[in-house]
């Protein structure tokens, strides 16, 4: 679908909650959530960084007062850099519901209805000039505990479960690919290929975009496999984001002046889809977790390096 | 789903051959080698030993043999463990390519290269980029002759038979020939003590039972050859990647600088963490190649492995020295053999502007 640029691919949906509900999620949730994910009735957003939790999950201040009485969470907090939430109609989020709790403790993986009362999104314009994410202020947001993934403020496992989900994403390999082969039916079309250096550039490119796209597959599989914590995720997320700007960034080169201009007149598809995903594409070595975080979770969970 | 799973035959494989040239690696003597102090050769014997030469098996079979991908694991093997011998040579210019293009004529050999009553070499990665100065067949008197050069020639002094490219006027063919029918012109020694021969043969009068194949498929057998020994040398690449890797690892892990370990630091933990992921990423790829020699990606996949490699494993070897500091430049550590490993390897079968015009 990336590869055909296909819209209304709800990538937080099929690719995030959807496996991690078929995993933790309680039957009830799997019915309702899993039905509308397959329907394609439903557009997640995720509700995980906040204006002072960025890299540093674990910091999150939002705030889930539990209610026995009638098994109920009340939220309260901001989030931010929500990606589609203008568009979305759920929500999975990350919520400190037990009081006093520090960093992994104390967090819940809760699912929000959008309509919610108290639910406030406010577009923010990347560096495109799109709104594709947002703030979302939560006030005072009530959420019946039936919406909890797994159990009450046992939720930290359960959110890095869900973002090795986000990181093994095929979605960058499509785009990149995509890329590569316009780029490559372009420069065949301006018979670029007989000038040495761009074949060869090409050939660097093909052989990063080939091993990015084995190792994507490869933590597809290895998720398949066994429940346990692997690298593959993060090494497939650097990889797959790395060759997808630097794909983007020859064919900037390649068309050269033609890739600078935006606006409705261009009639060169191409050229304009270049510099409008390049720019969007930064979100791809930050987003899930930026590419030196996934450096340090190698170094450290995977190779033992010390603190 | 790809399936990415190493089976328990082929763990056993791995181990059993990890087991066995574990207890005789010796960075000592192979530094002695590469300064022609010693003729030590370390993996050859051992693999004799193990009976795995014999055992590379044309057609995947399930309950008999190696297929080419557990043939690619031994080799990330005798890569790590840096040992010597015309194993890529002897197997796939020999067993291989002979069993699947004349099976029939040279049964006899494959047997005897098997059990290794007889040992060949091959020219292929030299003069399938080089076929300006091929060796010429010519007819004289009802007498076929063969003559000519060919140059680097690996394992020469302990070959029986060289498989090698020759062109006749007709065009190519591949030829095999007793390497006693050759001289020597010039010894050479690799970066890291190999012996690597230029040789000459004038003359040689050769009958049917010197040609491999026919005129018709001999581009196939070459191609065949070429692209199967791209991909064994790029496991052995990663071998010795994994070796540097783990040498690396260890030594930040326990160096202490400005009172910590090295491996604290961020900037020599992302350091790592890049050498991982492109081991990963090269390794993937060649052990996906190494399954998909039916398909007519194989080629592209072949040159694709080669690009990684040597654009992306030598580079972690330069990393892993800047990364130990004074001690991997030295000539005592076994870090600089492993890096002259990698060097030679990324320098045979082409570069990237051969590559790219395969590729494009």
């Amino acid at each position: 679908m990336s590869y055909k640029m296909a819209p209304g691919n709800d990538r937080f949906g099929v690719r995030m909650i959807g496996p991690t509900l078929l995993k933790y999620g309680t039957d009830s949730q799997k019915e309702k959530y899993l039905k509308e994910i397959t329907n394609g009735d439903a557009q997640w957003c995720q509700g995980y960084s906040e204006p002072n939790s960025g890299s540093d999950l674990a910091s999150i201040n939002t705030k889930g007062k539990y209610d026995e009485e009638t098994n109920s969470i009340t939220i309260t907090g901001t989030k931010v850099w929500t990606t589609l939430a203008h568009r979305a109609n759920r929500m999975f989020i990350l919520v400190r519901t037990q009081e006093g709790s520090k960093r992994h403790e104390g967090l819940s993986l809760i699912l929000l209805n959008m309509k919610d009362k108290g639910i406030n999104v406010n577009p923010i314009k990347n560096i495109s000039g799109k709104s594709s994410f947002n703030e979302v202020v939560l006030d005072n947001v009530k959420v019946s505990a039936k919406n909890v993934v797994g159990k009450l403020h046992e939720g930290w496992m359960i959110a890095l479960d869900l973002l090795n989900f986000e990181r093994s994403g095929i979605d960058y390999i499509g785009w990149a690919e995509r890329c590569f082969d316009d780029l490559l039916s372009y420069c065949k079309e301006k018979k670029l290929l007989e000038t040495n250096s761009i074949k060869v550039k090409l050939t660097y490119l093909k052989s990063s975009l080939e091993s990015a796209k084995i190792m994507t597959y490869k933590a597809l599989w290895i998720k398949e496999q066994s429940n346990s914590i692997h690298m593959e995720p993060s090494i497939s997320k650097i990889l797959a984001t790395e060759i997808n700007i630097k794909i983007h960034d020859f064919a900037f080169e390649i068309l050269n002046t033609k890739s600078i201009y935006i606006n409705n007149n261009n009639k060169d598809y191409f050229a304009e889809r270049i510099i409008k995903n390049r720019l969007f594409f930064v979100s791809g070595g930050i987003l899930g977790g930026t590419t030196e975080i996934q450096k340090n979770i190698i170094a450290r969970r995977g190779l033992g390096l010390p603190r | 789903m790809m399936d990415f799973s190493i089976n328990e035959s082929q763990k056993m494989i791995i181990k059993t051959l990890q087991d066995k040239l574990e207890k005789k690696v010796d960075f000592k003597l192979l530094n002695d080698k590469s300064e022609k102090k010693s003729d030590y050769k370390y993996g050859w014997n051992e693999l004799l030993e193990l009976g795995y030469i014999g055992m590379l098996n044309e057609v995947d079979s399930e309950d008999y043999g190696l297929s080419f991908f557990d043939f690619c694991l031994i080799l990330e093997k005798w890569g790590y463990n840096l040992c010597e011998g015309p194993i890529i040579e002897n197997s796939i210019s020999g067993i291989l390519t002979l069993q699947k293009f004349d099976k029939k004529k040279f049964q006899s050999i494959i047997t005897q290269l098997s059990n290794s009553e007889k040992i060949l070499t091959s020219t292929i990665l030299e003069q399938y980029i080089n076929k300006k100065n091929l060796p010429f067949i010519s007819t004289n008197n009802g007498k076929t002759l063969i003559s000519g050069k060919i140059c680097n020639v690996p394992f020469y002094n302990e070959s029986s038979n060289i498989i090698l490219i020759a062109k006749s006027k007709l065009g190519e063919r591949v030829v095999i020939i007793p390497s006693n029918s050759f001289k020597i012109l010039e010894n050479k020694t690799s970066l890291i003590g190999e012996e690597i021969c230029d040789i000459e043969i004038s003359n040689f009068d050769m009958n049917e039972n010197n040609f491999v194949g026919t005129h018709e498929n001999c581009n196939m057998i070459i191609d065949f050859m070429y692209y199967h020994t791209i991909i064994s040398k790029c496991s052995e690449t990663i071998g010795a990647a994994e070796h540097i890797f783990d040498i690396t690892l260890d030594f930040v892990k326990n160096r202490e600088q400005f009172n910590n370990k090295i491996g604290s630091f961020q900037s020599i933990q992302h350091n790592l963490s890049d050498m991982y992921v492109n081991i990963n990423e090269a390794r993937e790829l060649i052990r996906s190649a190494s399954k998909e020699k039916y398909s007519e990606n194989f080629q592209t996949l072949s040159l694709l492995c080669k690009v990684i490699c040597d654009e992306k494993i030598s580079q972690l070897s330069w990393t892993a020295h800047q990364l130990h500091g004074a001690i991997g430049f030295t000539w005592d550590y076994g870090l600089h053999l492993l890096t002259k490993k990698i060097l030679i390897n990324k320098n045979l079968g082409g570069n990237i502007n051969f590559y790219s015009n395969k590729i494009f």
